[in-house]
C-alpha cells in the first residue's frame, strides 16, 4: 500500500519536475492585493498574496501592526497549462480587520523565493469611522472611533464590542459583551472564530440562544440591537493588552420585496439573502501590575472578592484518630487560582495533604465559584490541641488592597487512648500481653542494708586500703626475697645475725632442764655458741683453752674474761662433781649466763 | 580541742532538736500505709528515708510500688531501675520493672542487639559496681598472698600448687579490672533518665520556642547526653535526639 502510494508520488513529482524546469524561464511575480480599499472600521477585509510561477510557498513575517489577523493564512495552488505553456500561481490569503482609522498601509512584504528577494506592491485602504457609537471608545480608547460618525450606506449592521472596564490588575475579571447593531433583519449570524487574546484566559458567559432584540439610536439612526457573546477575560500579566477584533458572519434579509420576480433575480433564490462579513471592534485593556507593597506570602494570584467558612467535624477526640477540617473559599473572581498553602504543624500534629474540590459557574455575568480543601489531622498528644490556622489572601480590586481570610483558631480535645489492656494486637509480644494483665509482686519486708545515697567505692578509702595493702605484700613479699638471695649465701654473717636468738634458745632450753646434766651443758654451750657464731668458728671447733686466748684477740677486759672462764668452770664443774662453796648456786647461774652474753656482745 | 568540739556541736545539736526518726521504724510504718492502701502517704514515708541520704535495693523497690499503686509509673519505673542499680539479680525488681515497662505508651523499638551481646551484657552488669570493686579488691589481696606464698617457701610441691592458683588468679584480675574500669567510666559519663510527666514534647533546641522533635510519654527511658541551662538533651535507645526541660525527667 505505501510502495504504491511512493509509486504514485514519485511519478507525479516527475511530472512536477518536468514542468519546473519549464517554468524556470517564467519570471516569479508577487503581489498583494486586498478586496476593498475603501471600508469601515467595523468591516474585514480580505488580503490575497499571490505568488506566480514559485515552486513553493514562501515563509515570510506577515506585519500588520495596523490590522488584526482574524483568519489565516489560506493557501490555495492554481496550475494551468495553455498552448504548452505552465501558468502556476498560489495564493495566501488571510481575513483582516483594521484596528484603526485612516488611511492604512498593508506591506510591503518581503519573501524570498529559490534565493532571490521579493517584495510585495503596498496597499493603501482607506478606512472611515463607522457608526458605532462614542460609548464604544470607552474600552478602545483612542483605537475606536470618537464623535460623530458619518453614517454610510455599509453601516446597516456592525458589531460592538464592550468592555466593562479598561484598567485592571492581573487576576480581575473584565468582561466584554459583543452586541449586534442592525437596521435591517438578520436571518442568521455566526461568530467565525473567538478573538485571540494573548495573556488573557477567557471564560466564555453563557448568553441566551435566541438574543432579545432591543431599540437604540445611535446618532439619530434607530438600531435593534442584540447581545451575542458575552466573554470574561482575566489577564494573567501586566502591561496593554489587546482584545483582537471578533469576526462575525451576518446573513441580512432582503428587505427590498418588490416582486417576486425581484427576489427571484436579485435577491437569493433560496431566500437566503445577502452576507456580510463583520468584525467587531479590538478592545485594549490597561493591566496594572498588583501592588507588592502589603502583599501578604500566601497570596498566590487571585483576585475578586471571597468569603472563607471553615467547619470542624468533631471537638473531642482520641489520640491516633482522625479530626476532619474542611475550609470552602467562596467568592467571584479567579477561582483556578486557589491555592491553600498548607499550614505548619506541630508535633503533637500529622496532617494528610489535603483532599482539592473546585467548582466554577457563572453568576450575573462574573466567575464565580467554591474551593473546597479538606484537611485531616491526626493527634499524637493528649490534651488541648489548637489545629493550624488555615491563611488565603486575595487582592480586593473593588478596595484596591489585599485581604487575608482565616479560618481561626480551632482548638480540639484530646482524649487519651483507650486502656492499653483491650489492645493485643501489635506492638505486644505475648510475653507482654501476660505481662499486661498481671500485678506488681509485694513489697520487701527488710529494708537490707541502707548505705549512703550514691555512695561511689571509688570515694571510699578502703578500696584504696585493700590495693595499697596487696601492693605492699608483694613489694614485701619481692624484697624479702632479694634480701634472702643477697644475704643467705653469707654464712658468717648469718650465723652473727643468729647468734643472740641461739644463745637465748639454750639458756631456755636449760631452764627446762633443772637439776639434770643438760642445764649445765645448755648453758655452757649458750655461752659458746655465742662466741663462736659471733667469730665464726665452728663451734665442735671452739676448744675452751681456746675461748681465753679469742676473747683476748677482741680486747675484751681481763676480768670479763675471767667470769667467763670461772662461768664455764662452774658449769663443766656441775655437770661432773659437786658443787663447791665460793661457787655460784644454780639459780644465779642463768641471771649470769645472759649478763655475759650482753658483755659479749659489746665485744664481738 | 575546741575546733573539735565546735563540730561536734555542729554535727549533734540539730540532730538533737529534730531527731530523725529511724529508717527500720519509717519502713514499718510505710509498710502498713501501703497495706492500708494509703499509698499516696506510703510515698512520703519511704522519701523521709530517702531525704536521710540514705538508701537501699528494697526502698527503692517499694517506694516504686507504692507509686505503681499510685498510677505514677514514670516515678514507679524511675524507682525501680534505682533498685536494679543496687540489687541486679533481684528477680522481683526485674518482674515488677517488666510489669511497669508494659503500661508505658512509648513503644521504642530498640536496635538488635546479638545473642553474644546479651550475653555480654548478662555478665557485666551481673554484678553492682559496689560489688564489683570488692570483687576486684579481694582478687588483688589475696592474689598478692598468693603470690608471697609462692615466692617465700621452699616447699616445691605446694609452690607448683601455688602456681596454678596464681595464674588462675591473673586471669581473673585481667578479666575483672578493665571490667570495673569500663563501668565505673560509664557510671561517670552515662546518665540515663524516665520521663516523669505525662507526655513531654522534645525540641530541637534548649529552648521553649524551638521546634518539637517527637512526643515522649511517661515512663520512657532516654539517656542524657548533656545538660544546659534547665534542660536536658536526651537521646532514645532508636538514636532520636532532642531537648526537654529538666523537670520531666528523672535520673536514674
Amino acid at each position: 500500500m505505501i510502495s504504491r502510494f511512493l509509486r504514485i508520488s514519485l511519478a507525479f513529482s516527475f511530472a512536477l519536475l518536468l514542468t519546473q524546469t519549464q517554468s524556470f524561464a517564467d519570471d516569479v511575480q508577487v503581489s498583494a492585493s486586498v478586496d476593498a480599499t475603501d471600508i469601515t472600521i467595523n468591516e474585514q477585509i480580505q488580503l490575497v498574496i499571490e505568488l506566480e510561477n514559485a515552486d513553493q510557498f514562501p515563509s515570510f513575517n506577515l506585519n500588520l501592526d495596523k490590522f488584526a489577523i482574524i483568519s489565516g493564512p489560506a493557501k490555495s495552488s492554481n496550475f494551468q497549462w495553455i498552448n504548452g505553456k505552465s501558468f502556476s500561481s498560489k495564493k495566501i490569503s488571510y481575513t483582516i480587520a483594521p484596528l484603526e482609522t485612516g488611511d492604512l498601509k498593508i506591506g510591503p512584504f518581503e519573501m524570498m523565493i529559490d534565493g532571490t528577494r521579493y517584495t510585495t506592491n503596498q496597499i493603501t485602504v482607506h478606512v472611515a469611522k463607522g457608526s458605532r457609537p462614542p460609548s464604544a471608545s470607552r474600552s478602545g480608547g483612542d483605537v475606536s472611533p470618537e464623535g460623530e460618525s458619518q453614517s454610510s450606506s455599509d453601516d446597516v449592521v456592525f458589531i460592538k464590542a464592550t468592555a466593562d472596564k479598561s484598567k485592571a490588575v492581573p487576576g480581575e475579571q473584565v468582561t466584554v459583551t459583543y452586541e449586534i447593531y442592525t437596521r435591517v433583519s438578520i436571518r442568521n449570524y455566526s461568530i467565525e472564530n473567538l478573538p485571540d487574546a494573548v495573556g488573557f484566559w477567557k471564560e466564555d458567559i453563557a448568553t441566551p440562544k435566541n438574543p432579545k432584540l432591543t431599540q437604540e439610536v445611535v446618532n439619530g439612526i434607530r438600531y435593534s440591537k442584540a447581545t451575542i457573546k458575552k466573554i470574561a477575560y482575566f489577564p494573567t500579566q501586566s502591561g496593554t493588552l489587546t482584545i483582537t477584533p471578533m469576526p462575525v458572519v451576518v446573513e441580512i434579509q432582503s428587505s427590498r420585496r418588490r416582486s417576486l420576480f425581484d427576489d427571484f433575480f436579485n435577491g437569493d433564490p433560496f431566500g437566503r439573502g445577502a452576507t456580510k462579513r463583520l468584525v467587531s471592534n479590538p478592545i485594549k485593556i490597561d493591566v496594572k501590575p498588583l501592588p507588592t507593597d502589603n502583599q501578604p506570602n500566601t497570596f498566590t494570584g487571585t483576585v475578586g472578592q471571597f468569603t472563607m467558612a471553615s467547619t470542624l467535624d468533631t471537638n473531642i477526640v482520641k489520640i491516633d484518630e482522625a479530626v476532619g477540617l474542611d475550609v470552602t473559599i467562596t467568592g467571584t473572581g479567579n477561582i483556578p487560582t486557589v491555592t491553600l498553602a498548607n499550614p505548619e504543624v506541630p508535633a503533637s500534629l500529622e496532617m494528610f495533604d489535603p483532599e482539592i474540590e473546585k467548582s466554577s459557574r457563572v453568576d450575573g455575568g462574573k466567575v464565580a465559584g467554591n474551593v473546597t480543601y479538606q484537611y485531616v489531622f491526626i493527634p499524637r498528644k493528649e490534651g488541648t490541641v489548637d489545629l493550624p490556622t488555615i491563611r488565603f489572601a486575595y487582592y480586593d480590586p473593588d478596595a484596591r488592597r489585599y485581604r487575608t481570610l482565616s479560618s481561626g483558631t480551632k482548638t480540639i480535645k484530646v482524649l487519651p487512648q483507650e486502656q492499653r489492656q483491650q489492645i493485643t494486637g501489635s506492638g505486644f509480644s505475648r510475653e507482654e500481653v501476660k505481662l499486661l494483665n498481671m500485678d506488681i509482686r509485694y513489697l520487701k519486708t527488710n529494708p537490707g542494708q541502707l548505705r549512703q545515697a550514691g555512695a561511689r567505692y571509688y570515694a571510699h578509702w578502703s578500696f584504696y586500703a585493700v590495693l595499697l595493702l596487696s601492693l605492699g605484700i608483694i613489694g614485701g613479699c619481692t624484697g624479702y626475697r632479694y634480701w634472702l638471695e643477697e644475704w643467705g649465701q653469707d654464712a658468717a654473717y648469718m650465723r652473727r645475725r643468729e647468734a643472740m636468738k641461739r644463745a637465748n634458745q639454750r639458756i631456755k632450753s636449760a631452764e627446762a632442764h633443772e637439776d639434770k646434766p643438760e642445764y649445765f651443758s645448755n648453758l655452757s654451750r649458750a655461752i659458746l655458741g655465742f662466741i663462736g657464731d659471733k667469730t665464726n668458728i665452728a663451734e665442735n671447733a671452739l676448744q675452751r683453752k681456746d675461748v681465753t686466748v679469742l676473747l683476748r684477740d677482741h680486747a675484751l677486759p681481763d676480768e670479763t674474761i675471767t667470769e667467763i672462764e670461772r662461768f664455764l668452770d662452774r658449769c663443766d664443774a656441775g655437770r661432773f662433781a659437786p658443787v663447791g662453796q665460793d661457787q655460784l648456786t644454780e639459780e644465779e647461774l642463768v641471771p649470769k649466763a645472759k649478763s655475759l652474753i650482753q658483755t659479749l656482745n659489746q665485744y664481738l | 580541742m575546741t575546733k573539735l568540739f565546735r563540730l561536734l556541736v555542729f554535727l549533734f545539736i540539730p540532730g538533737m532538736l529534730f531527731p530523725q526518726e529511724h529508717p527500720d521504724s519509717l519502713f514499718q510504718r510505710a509498710q502498713q500505709q501501703y497495706d492500708a492502701e494509703q499509698y499516696s502517704k506510703a510515698v512520703t514515708t519511704y522519701q523521709k528515708i530517702l531525704n536521710q541520704n540514705i538508701e537501699s535495693a528494697s526502698l527503692h523497690y517499694n517506694l516504686g510500688n507504692a507509686y505503681f499503686r499510685q498510677g505514677e509509673l514514670g516515678e514507679a519505673i524511675l524507682h525501680y531501675e534505682k533498685a536494679k542499680k543496687l540489687a541486679p539479680r533481684d528477680a522481683d525488681i526485674d518482674y515488677n520493672l517488666q510489669v511497669a515497662r508494659v503500661r508505658i505508651q512509648d513503644r521504642i523499638e530498640p536496635p538488635e542487639s546479638s545473642f553474644l551481646m546479651k550475653i555480654f551484657n548478662g555478665i557485666k552488669y551481673w554484678l553492682t559496681l559496689q560489688e564489683l570493686a570488692w570483687t576486684t579488691g579481694f582478687l588483688f589481696l589475696s592474689g598478692s598472698i598468693i603470690f608471697g606464698g609462692w615466692w617465700l617457701l621452699n616447699h616445691s610441691r605446694l609452690k607448683n600448687f601455688l602456681l596454678y592458683g596464681l595464674i588462675l588468679w591473673i586471669i581473673g584480675i585481667l578479666l575483672v579490672t578493665p571490667l570495673l574500669i569500663s563501668r565505673t567510666i560509664e557510671s561517670v559519663k552515662e546518665r540515663h533518665g524516665i520521663v516523669l510527666s505525662g507526655e513531654v514534647a522534645a525540641r530541637s533546641g534548649p529552648q521553649n520556642l524551638s521546634t518539637e522533635v517527637f512526643v515522649l510519654h511517661e515512663g520512657t527511658r532516654v539517656e542524657v547526653e548533656s545538660i544546659q541551662n534547665q534542660w536536658y538533651q536526651i537521646r532514645l535507645i532508636d538514636g532520636k535526639e532532642g531537648w526537654i526541660p529538666a523537670n520531666a525527667l528523672g535520673i536514674i
